[in-house]
């Protein structure tokens, strides 16, 4: 069965302009904010979404309605995020999580050693997005994908397998891996209250 | 449900997406194993401090703006990639066509040699599909040599089962002369 936003889309295909816009009002937010949680950066995202919908845009003349709409641009969407993102052009760096070791930006990038230190101590250095940026940006890409789609957007495991073009056991043992590593990594300063 | 599987659901779990017995299954198990109930709770602690530490951002109040201006910007450009392309072409065809008649000055000759050109273009396009038609011909043939050689080689396969069922019954003759030999 085609949903809504299937229609929509079908309907600006045979011509109507204003379906597209009513797409994009639905969904540019959704979408800026799912490669934004991928990226931590504004700009970046806002780019990237840009691009994402003249993808859609340019999309029209191939279009078949087989999938749901959402999986459909959303796949659009973490491919676009992973091709650009792994090109280099946008690379997202990481340095240390140690008071001493910024960069010089004021960004903490990435955890490291956080038993050798307090939580309370790494927390006083540190606002908590940051470290909770520092955390997702630390996983595996895939892993941090299927984080997102999952916790964030809120799709199923096999919604999830349908974007990233992988089965649902893959998703099952990236989010299992995943989820080990961000207890491993924030569950001490979570229970210490710090987050 | 066993331990190892729970774990693998727990994301699922939590945003309420696994289909109706999953869900029970999983339900049932953190109901009756701690030490995976203490998994689950790390983990909703832990994803909850992580959406609202991260928060949502706002879209660019012109972001509807830039993208009609990117779609003009990209329509304008495939149509002057397009329209500088065939222009580009039948510019090169005139020069073409100029350079062969600049040469043929006495109008006579131009019109011999047009229609010349004519003819020839049209006896090609009959060559071409004179050609297509045998072409097909020759497919059919093909088609006819590919059936009837499968057909003898499956008549030799019988035949060759056949011998070797002849060997086998020979044999059989070999052993039972044998038996009655040594009776």
């Amino acid at each position: 069965m085609i949903d809504d936003d299937a229609n929509a889309m079908l309907a600006f295909v045979n011509g109507d302009g204003k379906s597209f816009e009513g797409l994009m009002k639905k969904y540019y937010k959704r979408i800026l904010n799912f490669i934004y949680r991928f990226t931590f950066n504004r700009e970046l995202s806002e780019d990237l979404t840009q691009e994402v919908f003249l993808k859609l845009y340019s999309a029209k003349d191939g279009y078949r309605a087989s999938a749901k709409f959402s999986t459909f641009l959303y796949r659009i969407a973490a491919n676009h995020c992973l091709n650009e993102l792994r090109r280099g052009e946008y690379g997202v760096k990481t340095v240390p999580i140690n008071k001493d070791d910024r960069d010089g930006t004021g960004r903490i990038l990435e955890l490291r050693d956080e038993k050798a230190r307090n939580p309370q101590e790494i927390v006083e250095a540190m606002c908590s997005s940051e470290v909770i940026s520092s955390a997702l940006s630390s996983l595996p890409e895939r892993q941090k994908m299927a984080f997102i789609l999952c916790e964030f957007e809120g799709f199923s495991y096999g919604e999830i397998a349908g974007i990233m073009r992988t089965s649902e056991s893959s998703v099952k043992s990236l989010l299992n891996r995943c989820r080990r590593s961000l207890v491993e990594k924030l569950g001490p300063l979570v229970k210490g209250g710090a987050l | 449900m066993k331990c190892r599987e729970t774990l693998d659901l727990l994301a699922g779990y939590r945003n309420k997406t696994l289909r109706a017995p999953l869900m029970n299954g999983v339900r049932e198990h953190l109901g009756s194993c701690e030490k995976c109930r203490m998994e689950f709770e790390a983990y909703e602690r832990t994803v909850s401090a992580i959406v609202s530490g991260i928060g949502e951002i706002e879209p660019s109040p012109d972001y509807m703006e830039r993208f009609a201006a990117k779609v003009a910007t990209g329509a304008a450009q495939k149509q002057r990639g397009k329209s500088l392309e065939s222009s580009q072409i039948i510019g090169k065809f005139g020069d073409l066509l100029d350079s062969i008649f600049g040469a043929l000055s006495p109008q006579p000759v131009r019109f011999a040699f047009a229609a010349a050109l004519f003819l020839f273009l049209g006896l090609s396009a009959l060559f071409v599909s004179k050609l297509n038609e045998k072409e097909g011909e020759d497919e059919e043939l093909f088609e006819t040599i590919v059936v009837a050689q499968v057909a003898l080689n499956a008549d030799m396969l019988e035949e060759l089962e056949l011998m070797e069922n002849l060997e086998g019954l020979e044999n059989m003759e070999l052993v039972e002369n044998l038996e009655e030999y040594l009776n």
